[in-house]
């Protein structure tokens, strides 16, 4: 707000722009499904618009069968509802995450610092996000995290302490993780008992004059032991 | 209120620079709007695995009807971890279950198969992952949040296997991505349950499934029946990652039926080594010969007469024909091999514990002379072969400050340049997966301008990992 602004002037001028960018906005998603419609490839399976409809009754189209709206305009309704979903959503922010970071690291010597210091802020708390739901392994990430610390432009030493920081965090990360799957295998029973039986199996195999059914000493071991595994899942 | 907006206006542009880009950027992408369908309503697998393709020599085995592999169709942009019953053959080295990792995308069906790096063993010490000896990676099998979970490998993740990498872009970031983990110990190839003694006494033997090619055989049968076709395929790994990828690409390519295939061994060289051939003239042939015994690979209708039957033109007697060989029999395909000419760890598997002089060298700086002298016999040879086909690119820089000059592809595609000829290692990738006509062969003269560059820190940092 600039000084001696009135409030409610502002709170007025922030309606007006809300309103131009949603009618922007659907302007723009609105031609640009039209534009689509003209393309040979946008004529979606029945399925589809199924299970489009099953998401989005309200913004589905009727079924075809029933009342037969012309094609086009059957295939904009589902367009339109395909942008609404949260799959549609998620999708197109995770594909703005892809585009700023790649920006943003491709642009870092061109910025201004207060621009890419705060453009680095958002980076990170994405990262964060995005590994926390498994989109983003911990290579991906630390990766990423490394490369916002070589884009800050620190000086060395700060650098060089802030990716130990990093990659140390990582290493206790991955040794309790490791500590955890040790446990767990500890802790199966399936594959205890199915370890027990190996080194016996594997003795017997390996001291038997004639192997069955004409099969090689390998081949006999190897099937004996696959189906070992199998009756342990059970 | 008005951030929802303006939340909306940048859904609303971000349609329209998609809407305005050409419908299909590249074969085998799908459409903005299929894109957005297959969110909803993901597409299925639309070549799955025949009854024909169930028998045979290392038949396709798929998972059992009803077993949880853990796959969610519709979960997009995630790490999934895929379980492969014991019904499918595959197995990890101790025994335990194997597994991999998915991460799918709506936009495309073009897909990378990527395998994970990580040594070699051949006995009790090395399969064991005692210390001081060079191992392989994942002796206690593969945990379930395994791409959560910070090791070696992933530190040394490749641009390769990220959707944005903060140091570089290459198109199969946008891809299907499939992570095959190692955890057999035998360059993806072996078929051999091994029983090691402990040569101390001290331990009862161990028993090790050398099970890689099973394993991959699984991972694709799943793919297939999971997942649809492939347009375009990229398979490749670094180091164990690149030789598998190398030695599978046959099958790979012929079952999941990619309209273009593309390969990039990194680091993972199978070089000449006949049978009986004089290790001062084929300093691999001591490896060779002791691991085609312990994996397995000479077997009555083991991993060598498999690959034969896909490879015409393979001399079994001597694998460092696979290139020309997969040349010929993928006449289309564009592939490519690269590692560095200063590369101390492959070599250091090759060579270190064969030959005694290297062993018993008297100073690390001896050692490491004694080393480059045979991998440069080695490379120099593989070099010739691959300048002389023209579907099968070699790229050959000299040295990086990272990792002992292993993997050309980790961390970023940088330093890994051909200064005389102005290449980077990029180049060479571009070649291959973008490149028209002959794919490209360069090679660097001497590492003085490598070891002249400033100190990397982000290289040093990794480094402290290993």
């Amino acid at each position: 707000m600039r000084a001696g602004e009135l409030p409610m002037n502002a709170s007025r001028r922030e309606r007006r722009l809300s309103r131009v960018v949603v009618v922007t906005g659907a302007l723009l998603i609105t031609g640009i499904a039209l534009l689509q419609l003209r393309r040979d490839d946008v004529s979606l399976p029945p399925a589809t618009i199924q299970a489009v409809a099953a998401l989005s009754p309200a913004a589905a189209p009727p079924r075809v069968a029933d009342r037969g709206p012309p094609p086009a305009q059957a295939a904009a309704s589902v367009d339109a509802a395909l942008l609404d979903t949260p799959e549609a959503r998620a999708y197109l922010e995770r594909e703005q995450f892809n585009e700023r970071a790649r920006r943003f690291f491709a642009e870092t010597a061109r910025r201004n610092e207060p621009a890419r210091a705060r453009e680095a802020q958002w980076i990170e708390a994405e990262i964060g996000r995005y590994e926390h739901e498994r989109q983003l392994s911990a290579g991906e990430a630390m990766n990423l995290r490394l490369g916002l610390v070589e884009a800050s432009g620190l000086p060395d030493a700060e650098r060089a302490e802030r990716m130990a920081d990093i990659v140390l965090r990582y290493e206790r990360d991955g040794e309790r993780r490791e500590a955890q799957w040790a446990a767990q295998q500890r802790d199966d029973a399936a594959f205890a008992q199915y370890k027990s039986r190996e080194q016996a199996i594997a003795a017997e195999v390996m001291a038997m004059a004639w192997i069955p059914d004409g099969l090689s000493r390998d081949e006999y071991l190897r099937r004996r032991l696959e189906a070992e595994r199998v009756a342990a899942m059970r | 209120m008005l951030k929802h907006h303006v939340l909306a206006a940048i859904a609303g542009g971000f349609v329209a620079a998609a809407a305005a880009a050409p419908a299909r950027a590249e074969l085998g992408d799908y459409s903005f709007w299929q894109t957005l369908a297959n969110l909803v309503s993901p597409p299925r697998a639309d070549n799955p695995v025949t009854p024909a393709q169930r028998t045979g020599q290392y038949p396709l085995r798929s998972n059992p009807a009803g077993f949880a592999d853990g796959f969610r169709p519709g979960a997009y942009g995630e790490w999934q971890t895929i379980q492969l019953a014991p019904q499918t053959g595959a197995v990890c080295g101790n025994g335990s279950g194997y597994k991999f990792f998915v991460n799918r995308v709506a936009n495309t069906r073009n897909t990378l198969v990527y395998m994970e790096g990580g040594g070699a063993c051949w006995d009790y010490a090395s399969c064991t992952g005692q210390t001081g000896v060079r191992g392989a990676r994942n002796p206690n099998g593969v945990p379930d949040d395994y791409m959560a979970l910070m090791n070696p490998g992933a530190s040394l993740v490749s641009p390769f296997v990220t959707r944005v990498s903060p140091f570089d872009a290459v198109k199969t970031q946008n891809w299907n991505m499939v992570y095959v983990p190692y955890c057999t110990g035998d360059i993806y190839s072996g078929d051999k349950i091994a029983v090691y003694a402990d040569t101390s006494g001290a331990n009862p033997p161990l028993v090790w499934h050398h099970n890689g090619v099973r394993n991959t055989r699984a991972v694709v049968a799943w793919l297939k029946d999971n997942l649809p076709r492939p347009t375009q395929m990229l398979s490749t790994g670094c180091s164990a990652g690149g030789a598998g990828s190398l030695t599978n690409y046959p099958a790979l390519r012929r079952d999941l039926a990619p309209d273009r295939g593309y390969l990039i061994d990194d680091s993972g060289p199978i070089f000449a080594s006949p049978t009986g051939g004089n290790p001062a003239q084929y300093p691999s042939v001591p490896l060779a010969t002791l691991i085609r015994n312990v994996w397995g690979l000479d077997a009555a209708g083991g991993p060598v007469s498999y690959l034969a039957a896909n490879l015409p033109g393979l001399n079994t007697a001597n694998l460092g024909t696979l290139y020309p060989a997969l040349s010929a029999r993928f006449p289309n395909d564009r592939l490519g091999h690269t590692h560095f000419w200063k590369d101390l760890n492959f070599s250091g598997y090759s060579y270190e514990r064969f030959y005694p002089e290297i062993a018993n060298a008297p100073n690390q700086a001896a050692k490491e002379a004694l080393v480059h002298a045979k991998w440069d016999i080695d490379t120099g040879r593989l070099r010739t072969t691959l300048d002389g086909l023209a579907n099968f690119g070699g790229y050959f820089p000299q040295y990086r400050a990272l990792n002992e000059s292993h993997c050309t592809t980790i961390v970023d595609f940088k330093n890994g340049d051909v200064q005389e000829r102005g290449l980077q290692l990029k180049n060479f990738i571009d070649s291959v997966l973008d490149g028209s006509g002959a794919v490209l062969d360069a090679s660097e003269a001497n590492d003085a301008a490598d070891r002249a560059k400033p100190f990397n820190l982000l290289y040093w940092t990794v480094d402290q990992l290993l």
